[in-house]
């Protein structure tokens, strides 16, 4: 008499007699497994439907000899799943690269108020709409301030892509003077620059406040926020230290020696 | 007279940003724990600020909003101090793609959820493939700015303390 057809690879057909009572059903895949952990010997007896009578595993081999790798092996039902699963995990990915693209910016704005608060300055103001950025910062010691202004100019994934991440930048940097003609002759300069054309970088404005007796001279500039904030959301708080106290110092230096 | 003045106006001004200077120092205590801030909505009484957990294996965003109650005025500060309120939501993101895994996850975690919709003062919300533990705490800005480094380490166990009680509560729903 001819033996049946063996079960398919993935249907749970398989019976076992082991030393331990019987087990089943099983697949054939389930079969191998349970013979290398050793849970099952090929002395044990099996059936499956279409068999008169249990017979030892090792009568048949090819029932769990030579199987191929289970996940090559996929219904339908699992083979789709598996196909809308990589499109959902691509989607993740692509959705990521987005998200990383428009928020790189307030990455950046993080790093500048840690920057800063590590260099011994206070957070006094801040506003943000989400791409409009505004920081003023404040030195208790000697209440001089430092302003920083900027711009997401690339928030778009493609352009960034091709441009990198570009921001406009105003860095600014403020003494209270005690003298008041000199806050007013600032801000006649503030009203003079209004004649200058745009913000061509590198010019220096001055801008004073009558109020809190407080003179600023800002500097407009474009920088690149890749060159501080890696993919990997790392920040290189070092060069980010080094740019702003560089304009901090020429800032500070232009302001000191045109007004006290 | 304008010395006078202008001194008066700063210290106004200094009254007025102390929500702005606890601000900058969460930003700074979540960025020494690898927390990068990705997003911010700052007005005047009122600052929203979210970061991303980069180095945390369950959690994916952890959101702060400060909300300043009391103080910016000279009287209101003298009288009942720097009172806000500072939500911390913390964020689990599960990447979940297998459609038996989207609804088993639908199944169980709703029914979790509706089961303890508030534990310890700890919120809990779900968005399909996200959930969020939530909690408000009252506080007195004046205990954590201006203090130096005591302040400073104050506001991180506050800050660890909190984001650790709500990762404890969203561990169970992490695939």
């Amino acid at each position: 008499m001819s033996s049946p057809e063996l079960p398919a690879l993935d249907a749970a057909e398989v019976h076992v007699h082991t030393a331990g009572g019987q087990i089943g059903p099983i697949t054939r895949f389930q079969l191998k497994e349970k013979l290398g952990a050793g849970e099952v010997s090929a002395t044990d007896d099996y059936w499956f439907a279409g068999m008169e009578e249990w017979k030892p595993l090792s009568s048949r081999p090819e029932l769990f000899e030579g199987l191929p790798d289970p996940s090559s092996v996929l219904s339908e039902d699992d083979r789709l799943d598996g196909v809308f699963s990589n499109l959902v995990h691509a989607s993740w990915d692509y959705h990521s690269d987005h998200k990383f693209a428009s928020h790189i910016d307030e990455v950046f704005l993080g790093a500048i108020i840690t920057g800063y608060l590590d260099n011994g300055w206070s957070l006094i103001d801040i506003n943000s709409d989400g791409t409009h950025h505004y920081l003023r910062f404040e030195d208790m010691k000697d209440h001089s301030r430092s302003i920083v202004r900027f711009t997401h100019l690339t928030p778009d994934l493609a352009l960034s892509e091709v441009l990198g991440h570009r921001a406009s930048v105003v860095v600014g940097y403020g003494e209270r003077l005690k003298n008041f003609s000199k806050v007013w002759s600032a801000i006649k300069s503030e009203y003079k620059s209004g004649f200058l054309a745009g913000d061509t970088p590198g010019t220096i404005s001055v801008d004073g406040d009558i109020s809190s007796q407080y003179v600023y001279c800002q500097v407009p500039l474009f920088l690149k926020i890749d060159d501080y904030v890696s993919r990997a959301y790392e920040v290189d708080y070092k060069k980010l230290d080094n740019d702003l106290d560089a304009c901090t110092h020429a800032l500070r230096k232009y302001l000191r020696a045109r007004f006290t | 007279m304008f010395g006078l003045l202008a001194a008066f106006q700063h210290s106004a001004e200094m009254r007025e940003s102390k929500d702005e200077m606890l601000i900058g120092e969460i930003v700074r205590a979540m960025a020494r724990q690898g927390y990068p801030s990705i997003q911010f909505r700052a007005g005047d009484d009122r600052q929203y600020v979210r970061f991303k957990t980069v180095t945390d294996p369950v959690l994916h965003t952890v959101t702060t909003v400060l909300d300043r109650k009391t103080g910016s005025g000279a009287l209101s500060s003298a009288i009942l101090g720097s009172k806000a309120t500072l939500k911390i939501t913390a964020e689990i993101q599960n990447r979940v793609a297998d459609p038996d895994d989207l609804i088993a996850m639908y199944k169980t975690d709703f029914a979790n959820i509706f089961k303890m919709p508030m534990i310890g003062g700890i919120k809990l919300n779900h968005e399909l493939n996200s959930v969020f533990a939530t909690t408000t705490k009252v506080i007195e800005i004046d205990r954590f700015v201006n203090k130096g480094d005591d302040g400073v380490a104050k506001l991180i166990e506050l800050l660890s303390g909190t984001i650790g009680e709500l990762k404890a509560k969203l561990e169970p729903f992490k695939r």
